[in-house]
């Protein structure tokens, strides 16, 4: 895994490598709730991470949040593209909230540059499906623009682990990869019926269909999360209070309610998918 | 006789009015809601969609919200002769008849659902609009709010 330039703090942050450190970084942070939008802008948060990386991985005293091509922070954090993360970022207080350094959204222009290297990459819930359902997820990840983890994450959570085209809820009819329900399926084209009987790569398509939509907005895992669950949701803040107290939607959901307070969060709602993510990047799930 | 002449001109007009209003479904404005609960998926996440139908004056929208759902739908309301009101599919509100999926779901002038004021309440008749169906084809499903 090559950067074509230094990426971070003053760096030459070509869009393509900041994504793929985006990817590499949030697997090197241990606590979910912190992870990076994979946007690929370099901003405060990304530089924080750099510096943390640097700081509690490496031990580097003085961290600069620079990551040179070839030099000794990205030896280090490719690593976490092919193999399950050993040691981790555990505080994140060094993660500015505000500061962007610099942004260039110009670069947003460039093509996804994962793929180019997808031979290479292991993926969260890599070791759990087909080299060519992982193939199509990365394939599928660049024209969406959103990063592979997070959606295997998803596939992950909405499946059971399984990533089974055929699993349904007997209830709701929720079918598949990420559970269409009979509705969904028809808005798309085909049917539950249809879907259960594809393969787990066939059934990759409507999936890819499905996200068409939100081509471009999916940044973050709660945004992908949201964009099954509750696509009105895609693009909120974790603080965005989803349901409230007196709803059907907070009652069938209160115990997401960690606090208690009447109101869940984005936070609340995707605390159990980032748990997918995590467990997707453990070793003999990443491959 | 001129007067007559007048007086049956003024009758059909007034009587036009009222046809006219009525199949804008001037006497059914407000907005009626419907929370559909469809049971849970199989993460356990339960799977709930809001619908809201908001009836102005020549003005029919239906806002559908919820699991794997956020559309905003431009209908049509028309009464028949039993005052049953009638939802018939009109277009997306950016005004293609697709909006971002790949085709056609439903024709213009295609009926979504109907709801009629009966004894027992406001009851809903599905037409086309939910398939995910473990609902009876007509029930008491949209209320006024």
């Amino acid at each position: 895994m090559q950067l074509k330039g230094s990426v971070g703090k003053k760096g030459m942050n070509h869009g393509s490598d900041v994504e793929m450190v985006q990817i590499a970084l949030n697997r090197a942070i241990r606590s979910p709730l912190r992870l990076l939008s994979v946007d690929k802008l370099v901003g405060g948060k990304t530089v924080g991470a750099i510096e943390a990386f640097q700081k509690h991985v490496l031990k580097f005293s003085r961290p600069d949040g620079l990551i040179e091509a070839g030099g000794k922070t990205w030896v280090a954090l490719a690593k976490y593209l092919v193999e399950a993360p050993k040691a981790r970022i555990v505080t994140h207080a060094v993660f500015p909230e505000f500061m962007v350094y610099k942004d260039k959204p110009e670069d947003n222009k460039e093509q996804f540059s994962v793929v180019a290297k997808q031979h290479q990459l292991n993926i969260a819930w890599g070791a759990k499906v087909s080299p060519a359902f992982k193939r199509k997820v990365i394939l599928i990840s660049k024209e969406l623009q959103i990063a592979p983890d997070f959606l295997m994450a998803c596939m992950a959570f909405e499946t059971g682990g399984t990533f089974s085209p055929s699993i349904v809820n007997k209830t709701s009819g929720a079918t598949g990869l990420i559970q269409f329900m009979p509705t969904t399926a028809v808005l798309y084209g085909t049917t539950t019926e249809k879907l259960k009987k594809m393969t787990a790569v066939e059934q990759l398509d409507y999936v890819k269909a499905y996200f068409r939509r939100f081509k471009g907005k999916l940044k973050s895992l709660e945004d992908i999360y949201m964009a099954i669950l509750y696509p009105i949701h895609v693009g909120k803040p974790l603080t965005y209070i989803a349901f409230k107290k007196g709803s059907i939607e907070y009652e069938q959901n209160k115990g997401l309610d960690q606090d208690r307070d009447g109101q869940i969060t984005l936070k609340e709602i995707s605390e159990i998918v980032r748990k997918k993510y995590e467990k997707g990047l453990h070793a003999g799930y990443l491959g | 006789m001129k007067i007559k002449n007048l007086l049956n001109l003024f009758f059909g007009f007034f009587l036009m009015l009222n046809v006219s209003a009525c199949n804008s479904g001037q006497n059914w404005q407000g907005k009626y809601s419907f929370t559909a609960e469809f049971g849970e998926n199989v993460a356990e996440t339960p799977v709930i969609v809001d619908y809201e139908l908001t009836i102005n004056d020549g003005t029919c929208a239906l806002s559908i919200i919820g699991y794997q759902i956020a559309d905003d739908i431009l209908c049509e309301a028309k009464t028949d002769q039993q005052n049953k009101l009638n939802i018939l599919f009109k277009s997306y509100a950016d005004g293609s008849l697709t909006s971002f999926y790949p085709a056609q779901i439903y024709q213009v002038g295609e009926l979504l659902f109907s709801m009629s004021r009966e004894d027992t309440g406001l009851i809903t008749e599905w037409g086309s609009l939910i398939v995910d169906n473990p609902f009876a084809k007509r029930g008491r499903y949209f209320k006024k709010q």
